[in-house]
């Protein structure tokens, strides 16, 4: 199927196969229209539907399915095809003025298949022509009952909005009369939105379409969609990609910017590849750029003042309140009220309300970014995709696998599965995602998403099947109340090993099947077994028992190292510093050259504060493997929480010349070692040379890691925002980072959103005010940042 | 049953109506009637069941009147529906070709159909058509005439054409009724025709042109219908619940028993796609719909009043906001709340006058009816629901 069609604005070109294969979310909704419209067809009820959703959102591609299964349901039932008939209007029906034009286009539409309809649509016109308008006029109605005859006519038309305008309230008078008194049709209509002529009361059609809104896509959808598309191009390398953490995390920045509008996504996926999905930033300018014209034909639409209304929206980027948006385009308070309202009833803006002012900003980022990149050449779309690839990035915690030892079940492709867990932030997304559709009980994106936190190991095998069994069985609120107890069981000590639970938790289902297969063919020996189990309980957050299994592995062989170490990582785990150094000294003691005790123990030294011992440990790891750079950076860590900035930059060198050589593995995500830092410079910063920072910054510069400091920087703010830190040593903190990095084109967005959360912490009371000073992709990352409207009542919202 | 919330359904699926239609057949046998009820409560499948299942000895024409613009086009609709039901479609019926005939709708092909004979008036030609008909029926036989959205056909061409002509077609199909003691109509629409009389009145109308039409007000449903018609809906759409009873009583009941509405809400479930549809998802639900986005546009009811009550806008704006807070009140306690001055003087006559007819006025737009004890209360919980979050 490699050469199969596409069609991100034409869905009607695409064959039936083609509409199926790349067809997610809707399943429920294409049967449901399928059904009515038999029904209407055998039965007298008559079914009227209004799909209602912006533009892009897949409208054409569901009614175009909808379609090719009636011509299925023809083949199949051929009885059918005497009680049905179809006229598909054109999606853009021009010019439709009356009445008479409509029942025109009509049996044009019906003429195509029917001889009878053709002769009446002939007949009508020859009225008009050898008599008068006004007479085929008062033939229209009767000409297309005949032409129905005992049919039922399914009537599908696009863009119903522009259809009734043209209609005027008299044709629409006609039409629903037509319809009250033939019984004869059934409807399949669209609109990007509701429109006064469905929604007065006082207007002929009010209630009398059963509506359905189409959603946007979920970011698992998108990347089922995506796949599906790969899939039916024959880019298996890329299908298999967007199903790794990476590959949705490249999708998930999409998202982020671009929304879940599926026409985005059909226009991505003839721009990816597996590579250039890695580096997003080309694929994405090119759907930009193909996007473009669309755009701009879309401000063709509007007239001068809308569209000037428009274009400073985009180059202001945050909401506006009417007062400012009139005197910047030099109009009248009343007349720019008056245009905004039209261009949010049309689609273009939005409105949030702060107290008593509305503010106005574009609604689809997409169309601002498009028009943002004619005028500024795609620079702010290039910086924020940069941060948006670091942000969501999965993290590469290769380093922590040395913690298993050498057992010789983790290979290497189990070390891959370990390096694609995901961070604490993106697990935090899912798993607000994952309490978004249980609460509206959405069994299969909960099951999809419950998948993903598997996978990335935020759920222990046995708590997903908890939560699956309690979905299967339609017990939502059960699965929600599980998870809440999960997460607030888990102990404030752990928090700071948080990444490598999610290590060994993702581990575990993995080893559990390799362990069980073992076992069976009795490639195991029973050390290996009980060290084995130990890790699975451990992944499965029952640290305790685990420690029991690797003692039971000790006593049966006491240089089981292996057990050893992961004995240290459990107790570590449980926040016992000391009995975990011993349990490492003794992996030491059997194996000198075991870099992950060393490294490990290094870690346990300085969680402990015990900085000395730690820095030994690290120097020894270091020794071992000196290119795993993040034990270099613990101990530039360490250095500096001792004070000794010189030894701090001096292994901090070494860590970024690793991490810039190309043949050294990413070990460990960046971003997360520069946190590290962050965090114990919080509460120092004020301490510090003057020259100290600046020196580490221009490290950053030439390592090129400045979206990593950027991302360091805003999952900090919680940090900064607490209340046990002071308002003046917060802005003390804001003026550090704009007085070093105020002019780095990367950072500009992460300080702004710095900015914000520090007024805010000031002025608490002002949040919404606030946010609305930033574009809408920057408060979504802040508001995750902060962990706003993700566990409140907004992400449970059911409408 | 599936939901098909403004579609047109099978006689079947108009659920609940037997005995109201069995009343109408009734009273139909003696009189005409007006039915009455605000928009979506159901009056045209009302209607479509009782054309769609009448007694042998009836011949029932229906027509949706709404896009009717003037005298001529209404007699123009008539006689296209007379024309589609006796004889339409290449088929004669028997005891009608004579009237066909004389309408000149016999033998050659028809270039159109359009009122045949320019030199008659509309008038003319309604009586013409109707006296003709009624010459072909048998003594049993009985003709019904179905007008649904008279009172929009009578207001445009009132608009239109003038009051005069409006009053002129009013008064004509009410000697029609009084001539042809075998023609029966039913008048329904979705404004009511007194608004439009009243209209007229104010430009000299003096007749009483339905006062040979006694008012049958549309209820909603009974309980027991309500809640069995949301259960059909529930298990039709295959909506799993958790208590099939309590979520259809629960949705039936949040509704005021209206079926519109009841297919709406089980529409509205469908779409949320839960696994499981409790009560408290119900009443989820309905906040989204009736407080937060009001889909079902209750605002209506708020405008209405300022578009209909004139003057008296303020005055029926606060007999409503004072009962929806209450579960009830009496014209006594209205009075006070509503009409005591604020320097503590007597009230006029006038005034009570005023809050008299307001209140009469808010009883026949559906606002307000009055309970057992005679005190007046919202008459939809719905109305109220909203009314309570935009003004309470």
């Amino acid at each position: 199927m490699a050469d199969a069609i596409i069609s991100a604005f034409t869905p009607s070109l695409m064959s039936h196969q083609e509409l199926e294969k790349v067809f997610v979310q809707r399943e429920w909704l294409a049967k449901e229209l399928v059904e009515k419209i038999i029904l209407s067809a055998t039965t007298l009820a008559k079914h009227y539907a209004l799909l209602v959703g912006m533009r892009g959102i897949g409208k054409t591609h569901l009614v175009a399915l909808v379609y090719h299964r009636l011509l299925k349901e023809f083949t199949v039932n051929p009885a059918l095809k005497d009680k049905l008939v179809i006229a598909w209007l054109r999606e853009e029906e021009w010019g439709v003025d009356s009445w008479l034009d409509f029942v025109n286009r009509i049996l044009r539409a019906m003429a195509d298949d029917d001889p009878k309809a053709a002769a009446l649509w002939a007949e009508l016109r020859r009225i008009a022509v050898e008599h008068s308008v006004e007479l085929a006029a008062v033939n229209a109605s009767r000409l297309l009952r005949e032409a129905i005859g005992d049919r039922t006519l399914l009537l599908i038309m696009e863009n119903l909005d522009d259809l009734f305008k043209g209609l005027g309230l008299r044709g629409q008078q006609q039409f629903r009369s037509f319809l009250q008194e033939e019984k004869c049709c059934t409807i399949l209509a669209t609109t990007p939105g509701l429109f006064e002529d469905v929604e007065s009361r006082e207007k002929p059609f009010f209630g009398s379409f059963n509506t359905r809104n189409l959603d946007l896509l979920s970011v698992p959808e998108a990347i089922e969609l995506l796949e599906k598309i790969a899939t039916l191009g024959g880019q298996e390398e890329l299908a298999v990609f967007l199903r790794t953490a990476e590959g949705r995390s490249r999708v998930r920045a999409v998202h982020h910017l671009a929304g879940g509008n599926p026409r985005v996504y059909m226009l991505f996926s003839q721009f990816i590849s597996r590579d250039s999905l890695d580096s997003l930033v080309q694929a994405f300018m090119k759907m930009l750029d193909d996007l473009t014209p669309y755009y701009q034909a879309r401000m063709k639409e509007l007239s001068n003042q809308q569209r000037k209304i428009v274009e400073l929206l985009v180059d202001r980027r945050q909401p506006l309140m009417v007062k400012e948006i009139a005197g910047e385009c030099f109009i009248d308070a009343g007349t720019a009220g008056s245009q905004l309202r039209v261009l949010r009833q049309i689609g273009y803006v939005e409105a949030t309300q702060d107290g008593r002012d509305s503010l106005y900003e574009l609604r689809e980022v997409l169309m601002r970014l498009c028009l943002e990149v004619k005028k500024f050449r795609g620079r702010w779309v290039e910086l924020i995709l940069d941060f948006l690839k670091v942000w969501y990035r999965p993290e590469q915690r290769r380093g922590l696998l040395e913690r298993f030892g050498d057992s010789k079940l983790i290979g290497l492709e189990d070390l891959r599965s370990l390096a694609e867990s995901e961070d604490d932030l993106v697990a935090k997304i899912c798993l607000c995602e994952l309490k978004k559709f249980l609460s509206i009980q959405n069994a299969e994106s909960s099951l999809q998403t419950l998948e993903e936190l598997l996978d990335m190991g935020v759920l222990s095998d046995g708590d997903c099947e908890k939560m699956k069994e309690f979905i299967q069985q339609n017990k939502f609120i059960e699965a929600l109340e599980y998870l809440a107890q999960k997460r607030t069981q888990q102990p404030e000590h752990q928090k700071s090993l948080f990444h490598f639970n999610l290590c060994l938790h993702g581990l575990g289902f993995l080893l559990e099947e390799k362990f069980s297969s073992y076992k069976r063919a009795n490639e195991i020996t029973p050390d290996e077994s009980e060290t084995l189990h130990g890790i699975i309980l451990s992944s499965m957050g029952f640290h305790e028992k685990a420690i029991a299994s690797y003692e039971r592995a000790i006593e049966i062989n006491p240089d089981k190292h292996s057990a050893w170490n992961n004995r240290g990582i459990a107790l570590e785990n449980l926040g016992r510093h000391e009995e975990a150094i011993v349990s490492f000294g003794r992996v030491i003691e059997i194996n000198p050259d075991n870099y992950s005790a060393w490294h490990n123990n290094g870690y346990c030294y300085f969680k402990w504060k015990k900085c000395e011992q730690a820095l030994e440990c690290y120097n020894s790891a270091t020794k071992i493997r000196p290119n795993r750079y993040n034990s270099w950076h613990c101990k530039g860590v360490t250095y500096f929480v001792i004070q000794n900035y010189v030894a701090a930059f001096d292994s901090w060198q070494q860590t970024f010349s690793y991490v810039q050589d190309p043949d050294v593995p990413r070990y460990c995500e960046v971003s997360v070692m520069i946190q590290e830092f962050i965090e114990e410079l919080i509460p120092r910063f004020t301490q510090i040379p003057a020259d100290f920072l600046p020196q580490v910054l221009a490290l950053y510069q030439q390592a090129t890691v400045l979206n990593e400091l950027g991302t360091a920087l805003i999952k900090t703010l919680p940090q900064i925002i607490e209340s046990a830190f002071s308002n003046t040593t917060a802005d003390q903190w804001l003026a550090l980072w704009q007085q070093h990095l105020g002019h780095e084109p990367a950072l500009q967005m992460p300080l702004r959103l710095m900015t914000t959360a520090i007024a805010y912490k000031n002025t608490p009371d002002k949040q919404k005010r606030l946010w609305l000073g930033l574009a809408k992709e920057e408060r979504s990352i802040l508001d995750q940042a902060l962990g706003f409207n993700q566990e409140d009542g907004k992400a449970n919202a059911i409408w | 049953m599936r939901t098909n919330p403004g579609g047109i359904l099978t006689p079947d699926e108009v659920v609940g109506r037997d005995e109201l239609i069995a009343d109408l057949w009734d009273r139909l046998d003696r009189y005409s009637v007006q039915m009455t009820a605000e928009r979506r409560m159901g009056k045209t499948s009302v209607v479509n069941k009782m054309v769609a299942q009448h007694p042998d000895n009836v011949t029932a024409f229906y027509w949706d009147l709404e896009d009717v613009g003037s005298s001529e086009a209404l007699v123009q609709e008539i006689f296209a529906e007379v024309y589609k039901v006796l004889g339409g479609f290449e088929q004669w019926q028997g005891k009608f070709q004579q009237f066909l005939k004389n309408w000149g709708l016999g033998g050659e092909k028809m270039v159109g159909v359009s009122l045949p004979k320019p030199e008659m008036t509309w008038h003319q030609h309604l009586k013409g058509i109707v006296e003709d008909l009624y010459s072909q029926l048998d003594e049993q036989d009985r003709l019904l005439f179905c007008f649904d959205e008279l009172p929009l056909a009578i207001n445009n061409i009132r608009e239109n054409q003038g009051a005069r002509v409006a009053m002129h077609v009013l008064d004509t199909l009410r000697s029609i009724r009084q001539e042809y003691r075998q023609i029966r109509m039913i008048y329904t629409g979705s404004i009511g025709l007194h608004h439009v009389i009243s209209e007229l009145n104010k430009q000299g109308y003096r007749n009483a042109p339905t006062n040979d039409m006694p008012r049958i007000d549309i209820e909603p449903l009974t309980e027991t219908d309500a809640w069995e018609l949301a259960q059909d809906l529930l298990i039709g759409e295959e909506i799993a619940v958790e208590g099939l009873e309590e979520v259809s009583k629960a949705i039936a009941m949040a509704v005021d028993c209206i079926p519109f509405y009841i297919h709406h809400s089980v529409a509205s479930l469908k779409e949320l796609r839960l696994k499981v549809v409790t009560v408290e998802q119900v009443e989820k639900m309905l906040q989204v719909v009736v407080e937060q986005s009001d889909a079902w546009k209750m605002n209506y009811y708020e405008d209405r009043v300022s578009e209909y009550y004139g003057e008296h806008k303020n005055l029926a704006l606060m007999v409503l906001d004072k009962l929806c807070t209450r579960e009830s009140l009496s014209v006594e306690d209205l009075r006070s709340q509503v009409l005591t001055p604020s320097d503590g003087s007597v009230i006029s006559q006038d005034s009570k006058e005023i809050l008299r007819s307001t209140l009469k006025l808010l009883e026949q737009d559906h606002y307000t009816r009055r309970n057992s004890a005679g005190e007046y209360q919202f008459r939809f919980k719905l109305i109220k629901r909203y009314w309570q979050q935009q003004r309470g």
